[in-house]
């Protein structure tokens, strides 16, 4: 029997960063507003707003229920929310709490850049984990030839946490976290990743520096479309295929 | 990035005070050097070459047959610099790609991704340019004539040209990746000769000028928005097409006090339904910047080139 982890998971703040595609995990529905109103471009911020801390693109405190507290972009509402509720006790205030099958994104643009960055959250998995690597953070590519269109990912890697961003040839600055003794479900974990073309990648855990990868010559810079945790990514292929063999009546 | 102290009181649920500022200052050799690598002004590869002359056309050459063994491909000229040649492969070598997620994340078996033909119409060209991380060379095959090697990519190049000393007649172009998974974002060929725009034309006259934001046509706040969703603060400079008879000029007011050289020009296109878009003419004044390299800005490169082999 595969283990699939429900998580809590609260505060993103997505700072100093730079930034198109489809977020999908099953099932399938969910989408809350899945395209930008009429005459809008796909991916445009709709309207800038002046950040309340230095550098800050994005926070979700829980506090206003989906809404973001801050979005940089102007998009503070997810644009896909299934299986998410809100629980009074997260690490600081309130937290979220995602079913097996939760389904929960926002969009990029303006919130979260490709060239540097930083991500910050709390997160505890909702029941112990085994052995099998699960995603808990994705960040998506608005536009890649790759079928699983990751960016960003930080995963539950087997025993520890794995992060990485993809530059524009397609490798993947990553690093690899193991930790001798699992936070269990009771306990909260802060991990942040951060990102910077020009220097490479940093993973904290607890607030500590847990791994780093320095980098030269790196170009990060592309085009970003959605964000949230867990799930899957799927391209505009499987999409398709997905709802011709997912159709009811 | 933030500091290790912002990420340590954030650990805590403390705002970030005191965050390292990102000033990207092209002076300072951390941005000159990343900023280069992006838009190919980096060794070793050669400079983009000069212009031919005052007056020059760059006459796009549309290529619509593209083969890798025998599948066709559009990925590496679909004007998307994110879909690449080739795709990612399925156990791919390249770093960090390997995955405990087995996924399709793949569209590449053993024989593709190794050589890349563009066949391309029959008119004249003499210019290309690539971007992407791929490295290897370029060759120009015609019949009756020997093959033509005119160009080597590096592995530090993301952003490449390449100049024929004698314009080609159409042909075929192929590039011979080095390491096979490495990617081509985009691949574009030109004609870049002496000349001028055609008269007789139906055209449209603009004169650019910096806007603040106050954008009136809707169609143009649209293209605004995504172009400040898409590039971080220092990157959104933008300059739009203004009827300079009756609009009145906009002056800019920066965003930022110093932004990077990086420019978005927006058009208002009229559309006359029975004319397309052909072409566009810019007049480009004289710019006030200091040489880089040489007597010319970007760099022309004048020192010894890395070739595959000994790079």
């Amino acid at each position: 029997m595969m283990p699939r982890i429900c998580a809590f998971w609260k505060v993103v703040k997505i700072t100093f960063s730079i930034v198109i595609s489809l977020l999908y995990c099953e099932p399938c529905y969910g989408q809350l507003s899945p395209e930008p109103p009429a005459g809008l471009l796909a991916g445009q911020v709709t309207r800038s707003s002046v950040t309340p801390e230095p550098g800050l693109l994005f926070y979700l405190s829980g506090e206003n229920k989906f809404t973001a507290d801050y979005a940089a972009g102007g998009q503070d509402k997810p644009n896909f929310l299934t299986g998410l509720n809100i629980i009074p006790d997260g690490a600081i205030g309130s937290a979220f709490e995602a079913d097996d099958n939760q389904l929960m994104s926002y969009w990029a643009p303006g919130n979260i850049f490709a060239q540097r960055g930083t991500l910050s959250f709390f997160w505890r998995s909702r029941y112990p984990v085994g052995p099998t690597p699960l995603p808990v953070f994705r960040v998506a590519f608005a536009d890649h030839t790759s079928w699983d269109m990751v960016w960003l990912r930080i995963d539950y890697n087997g025993s520890g946490f794995d992060a990485f961003v993809t530059d524009v040839g397609l490798t993947r600055t990553r690093v690899s976290h193991y930790m001798d003794k699992f936070p269990t479900p009771e306990e909260w974990t802060h991990i942040a990743f951060s990102w910077d073309e020009t220097e490479g990648v940093r993973l904290y855990i607890n607030g500590k520096m847990a791994e780093k990868q320095s980098v030269t010559g790196k170009v990060y810079d592309t085009g970003l479309d959605q964000f949230g945790p867990h799930s899957r990514i799927i391209s505009p292929y499987q999409v398709q295929s997905l709802y011709s063999f997912m159709r009811g009546g | 990035m933030l500091s290790d102290s912002n990420i340590e009181g954030l650990s805590r649920g403390k705002i970030p005070g005191n965050i390292p500022a990102i000033k990207r200052d092209l002076s300072e050799r951390r941005w000159r050097n990343a900023w280069w690598d992006r838009h190919g002004w980096n060794l070793p590869n050669a400079a983009p070459p000069m212009l031919p002359s005052e007056n020059t056309v760059i006459k796009k050459v549309g290529v619509h047959e593209v083969y890798d063994v025998r599948r066709w491909m559009w990925k590496a000229n679909d004007g998307i610099r994110e879909t690449t040649w080739p795709g990612v492969y399925n156990m791919s070598r390249l770093p960090g790609r390997y995955d405990y997620f087995v996924l399709p994340d793949w569209d590449c078996y053993s024989m593709s991704g190794q050589s890349i033909e563009f066949i391309l119409p029959d008119e004249p060209w003499n210019h290309v340019e690539i971007w992407g991380k791929a490295w290897g060379q370029l060759t120009y095959i015609k019949e009756h004539t020997y093959d033509h090697t005119f160009g080597v990519r590096s592995k530090e190049q993301v952003k490449s040209y390449h100049r024929l000393k004698v314009p080609g007649q159409g042909g075929i172009l192929r590039f011979d990746n080095a390491l096979i998974e490495e990617p081509i974002g985009e691949l574009g060929v030109y004609h870049v000769h002496i000349g001028s725009a055609p008269d007789g034309s139906v055209s449209e006259v603009f004169s650019l000028g910096h806007v603040n934001g106050n954008l009136q046509k809707e169609s143009i706040a649209s293209v605004a928005a995504f172009i400040d969703g898409r590039y971080p603060a220092d990157e959104l400079t933008k300059i739009i097409g203004l009827h300079s008879i009756d609009e009145t000029r906009i002056e800019v007011i920066p965003t930022i006090s110093a932004p990077l050289p990086f420019i978005h020009i927006i058009i208002p296109y009229t559309s006359y339904p029975e004319h397309g878009l052909d072409g566009v003419e810019i007049e480009i004044p004289a710019l006030t910047v200091d040489p880089t390299h040489g007597e010319v800005f970007p760099p022309e490169y004048t020192g010894e080139r890395s070739h595959m082999g000994n790079a």
